[in-house]
This record gives C-alpha cells, structure tokens and sequence, in this order.
C-alpha cells in the first residue's frame, strides 16, 4: 500500500488540510491499520500536553507603588546617576550635590516608607559611585514596572560616552522631574 | 460581536498602531500598553523552551527591553508578533546554548538540550506548577526534545500559532514546519507511550515509522 508522506498528515491533524487532502488521508486511515495506530497515538500525546500547565511566579510585593512615588525614585536614580558622569567631564553645569542634597532626603523618605530597605540600600551604594547598584536598582524597578524604566535604563547604561549637549538636555529633565514632584507634594 | 466589544475592538490600538507611537513618538503608555498584552505569553514560551520558570521571567524582560531598544528597527509590514515571537525565540536559544556549554548532567543522556539536571518526575523549579504527576511527565516529554522540535510543538500547541504563523517566525518554509512538527510528535508520543516500538514493525519501510 503506498502511504502518504510523513509531513503530509501535519495540516491534516491541525485542520489546515485541502478538502480533498482531507478526504484522502481519512480514505487511507480507514484502510492502513499501521498509519492509523500511528496517527492515534500521535493525537493521544498531543491531547496530553494541556496537563502541563504553568503557574505564574508571584510577582513581587511591591507593583502598585503609586505613580508619584516612581517619579521620585526615577529622579533619584537620574541625579546619581549622572552624578557620577558629570564628575568625570570637564566642568559640572550643576551643582548636583546641592541638588541630590535637595532631593535626597524626601525621596529616601518616600522610597523607604514604601519600597522597602532595598532602595535605601542601592541609594548609599550609589553614593559611594557605584554605577552598578544603581542599575541594580533599575532594574528591580523595571522587574515592577517594566514600560516606565526601559528608556532610562538606556539612558544610564550610556551616560558615561554622553555629549555635553545630552547632558545638559538630561539635566533639565531633572529640573523637570523635581519640579514635578514637587508640585506633587 | 455585541456592541461594546465592536466598540472596544474599535478603540483598542493594534499592537502596530502602538508601536508607531513607540517609534515615533516614545510613546511609553503605548509600550505598556504592549507589555501587558504579550507578557504572560512570552513568559510562557521562555519558561517552556527553558524549563525554568525564573529564567523564563529574566528572559522575557530582555525580550521586551530589546525591543524598546531596537524599536526604531521594527517595520510595520511585518506583523509585531511574528517580530515579538522571533527576538523571544533567538534569546532562548542564546540561553540554552550558553547552559550547553556548562551543562554537567545531561537529563537520560539523550537529547538534554544541556539543560541541568532536571529534579524528579514529580517536583518542577519553583514557580511552576505541576499539578500532577501526569503533567511532570509531559513536562519532561516536551523538555526531551530537542529545541527544533520543542519550539514548533510549544508554538503550536501552547500558544495556538497556525502553522504558516510558525513558518513565518521562524523564517522558514510551511514544509519545514510540518516535518519538524511530524518528528517532535513521533518523538513525544515514543516518550509518553514507549511500549509503542515494540510492537511487530512492517517488512517495508513505513514513512510513518523513520525513527
């Protein structure tokens, strides 16, 4: 008897076969008991994949944290972030001390009352310069709220080869940023 | 289609729509918007090519940063989820390269995929649920594969692509698609039924039966 190739009897299984494919491989099923053992045991497997299901891992604690609240902390990791490239270029076109001095403490208040001990940690790393905790920290961030953070996380991850003129671009988004949150107080 | 969802339907922006507004104007309530459409399946994918429901977590947040990250290279005549599916799959595969490379203990010594060691029928890697002990060995089936194979059966099957969905991701022929599909079933069904082969064989050679 000659069967149908192997690949064939694929869009038949899945109904995606020509009426008359159709028609033929179910014409050959009725007639070779060796294909329609295999095809059943096929279709028997393949009707216990749905057993595998998964469970989605518990996110974080932390998800709903208020819009107000993110803000701050993205500034936060804005000012110390570039806090470290400003101090490598030339001349700083803002005191970023006297602002982070400005920011800090409410934002540390802020984050630490209800992003956990987590924050406050990465801040004082951050403070010591340490580039790596504040993307550490980003990217804990990004696990919360993934769409918010992806452009600064760039952002930082190539602030050190950053042009004067970005950089004074990026510091008036800071102003922007303390001022909103600011107003938001 | 009842009223309100026509209208809904009408006032949903496309995932094409959105990533314009991504592209064009960084538009991030747009790309949320996105992630939180395709976030749980993509997690699913990567945590079943993977087998880890931790790794598959790490990587779908890669998948959607490279995304934002080459948003400017996306073109809309493709369609974004035959896009979003295939950064998904070469990340995975990026993984499962990288843990061949280390792998100690491959699982039967067969056909690991360099995965680890995978724990006993019965427990799998925190966060996912084997609901039984039937659904371990499914499990461990479909994680037997070899990830040309995988990968077609997860997309089918788990994620309900139609098979010219699958070829186009993948960037190759349907007939490819229905091959490796017809392999990946001749193997699971061997994994899941073994006493399948020792039933008599025919004298021919039976196209079904190449094994």
């Amino acid at each position: 008897m000659k069967h149908p190739e192997r690949d064939e009897w694929i869009p038949f299984l899945y109904g995606e076969a020509s009426a008359d494919t159709r028609r033929r491989l179910e014409e050959h099923l009725q007639n070779c008991p060796e294909c329609a053992r295999e095809i059943a045991a096929w279709q028997r497997a393949t009707a216990r994949l749905g057993n595998w299901q998964l469970k989605q891992p518990a996110k974080p604690a932390v998800t709903r944290a208020p819009a107000r609240l993110l803000k701050w902390a993205a500034a936060a990791v804005v000012v110390l972030g570039l806090g470290v490239a400003i101090g490598r270029s030339s001349a700083p076109r803002v005191d970023t001390q006297a602002l982070r001095a400005e920011i800090e403490p409410s934002v540390r208040a802020a984050i630490a009352s209800d992003l956990g001990k987590q924050f406050a940690t990465a801040l004082t790393a951050a403070r010591a310069e340490d580039r790596q905790a504040v993307i550490t920290l980003l990217q804990e961030m990004q696990r919360q709220h993934a769409a918010d953070y992806f452009a600064l996380r760039k952002d930082l991850e190539t602030v050190a080869s950053m042009s004067e003129e970005e950089i004074r671009r990026a510091q008036q988004n800071i102003y922007r940023l303390t001022a909103l949150s600011q107003s938001t107080q | 289609m009842g009223g309100k969802q026509w209208l809904t339907s009408l006032l949903t922006m496309t995932d094409e729509q959105a990533m314009w507004r991504v592209q064009n104007q960084d538009d991030h309530e747009a790309f949320a918007r996105v992630v939180e459409r395709w976030e749980q399946p993509i997690w699913r994918l990567c945590t079943r090519l993977t087998g880890d429901a931790h790794r598959g977590e790490d990587i779908k947040q890669e998948v959607f940063a490279r995304i934002y990250a080459k948003r400017k290279d996306y073109r809309p005549d493709l369609r974004f989820s035959t896009w979003l599916w295939r950064i998904a799959l070469n990340l995975c595969y990026d993984e499962l390269r990288r843990n061949k490379r280390h792998a100690t203990h491959l699982v039967d010594g067969e056909e690991g995929e360099g995965l680890e060691a995978l724990p006993a029928a019965h427990d799998g890697p925190d966060g996912e649920t084997v609901r039984s002990e039937e659904g371990a060995l499914v499990r461990r089936a479909v994680l037997q594969l070899p990830e040309i194979y995988r990968t077609v059966l997860v997309l089918r099957h788990y994620e309900g692509l139609k098979l010219r969905e699958i070829a186009e991701v993948l960037e190759v022929p349907e007939g490819t698609v229905n091959s490796r599909m017809a392999e990946a079933l001749a193997r699971l069904s061997r994994m899941l039924e073994p006493q399948l082969d020792r039933r008599p064989k025919p004298d021919q050679p039976h196209p079904l039966m190449t094994l």
